[in-house]
């Protein structure tokens, strides 16, 4: 899930500063579109390139299968990440056909740097939903500061529901009416889409997916969504000039 | 051919998105996560109209103008390829 680092500017609001603190002036763009400014904010090069193999480390779906890693990929920072949140599959993963290329001392040095930086993460994500508002969450820059440098795994879901304030949304019982209410025009698209993106994820797969229980759960509730956008934007011929 | 090409875009960013998110937690808390994400982020990309997908087009054609402005002429002027069709897989 990778937003756009084109942010969307209203020119109204001067939030030019939002950012961040310690960015560095980044060079600013606006481009019109009726009547809209929209801010063209670039991304910072050398930060982009940490937060990537963090990622990696972070996100076991997004992970190259272990045969794929090569000797100083960024992907071998997974091991000791993976020590850090106590996977007990962490030491059978570390099998023997994939030999770090490190000395053994130094793996282990960078292991328990990169455990203790983990470590810390969490720690401030925990402080910082306690001492953040949800409502606030979105916009606070202390918020947006650690969401840059990574959101360990252990707690990436309690920050999801706290930056997105899914909590003060929930209406109990509504979840499960709308599920009773079944397909929608859409369900046979949303599970040949299912087929596609899950393969890796047997649990998401089938009639059962809980992917298309929400998708339809949701487009219950909000029918005037295209679910289908491409298709339409074709129909429409927006895309198909050329 | 290029029509050929945006039938081949399916779009699947919504399932993708609901998909990532079942992975971290509970469905029901996914789903109001979820309704939060399109009422803040996601719903103008999903609208009748798609005016949100035509701003984020503009500003990467403008972004591929600053960066590499020979690539930005050959594909956007000579070619003339929308560049709809290529940001829909991104954003989408």
């Amino acid at each position: 899930l990778s937003l756009p680092n084109l942010r969307r500017h209203k020119s109204k609001q001067d939030e030019t500063s939002s950012l961040g603190s310690g960015s560095q002036t980044a060079e600013v763009d606006t481009v019109q579109v009726k009547d809209t400014d929209f801010e063209l904010v670039r991304p910072n090069l050398p930060f982009i390139l940490t937060r990537n193999s963090e990622d990696a480390a972070r996100d076991g779906s997004l992970e190259p299968p272990l045969s794929l890693i090569q000797p100083g990929s960024p992907a071998l920072s997974t091991f000791s990440n993976r020590s850090a949140n106590g996977a007990s599959d962490s030491a059978s993963r570390n099998s023997p056909r994939t030999e770090p290329p490190l000395s053994p001392l130094k793996f282990l040095q960078e292991a328990e740097q990169s455990i203790d930086a983990h470590r810390q993460r969490e720690l401030r994500w925990v402080s910082l939903m306690s001492s953040v508002l949800p409502a606030q969450a979105r916009k606070a820059k202390k918020v947006k500061k650690l969401l840059l440098e990574g959101v360990p795994a252990s707690v990436r879901y309690l920050v999801w529901s706290h930056v997105t304030n899914g909590r003060e949304r929930t209406v109990a019982g509504v979840y499960a009416q709308l599920c009773s209410r079944g397909r929608v025009p859409a369900s046979d698209s949303i599970e040949a889409d299912i087929q596609r993106s899950f393969k890796d994820h047997p649990p998401l797969q089938g009639h059962e997916s809980p992917v298309l229980t929400v998708l339809q759960a949701y487009l219950n509730m909000v029918p005037d969504i295209q679910y289908n956008i491409g298709e339409y934007a074709l129909s429409n011929g927006s895309m198909s000039r050329g | 051919m290029v029509a050929c090409r945006g039938a081949n875009i399916m779009p699947i960013g919504l399932t993708r998105i609901v998909g990532q998110l079942l992975l971290q937690g509970p469905e029901e808390e996914v789903f109001w996560i979820f309704v939060s994400l399109m009422d803040t982020y996601l719903r103008p990309y999903f609208s009748t109209n798609n005016s949100q997908l035509e701003v984020d087009a503009t500003l990467f054609s403008r972004a591929l103008e600053n960066n590499d402005s020979q690539l930005a002429k050959r594909m956007l002027m000579d070619m003339s390829i929308p560049p709809e069709i290529i940001c829909t897989d991104w954003y989408v």
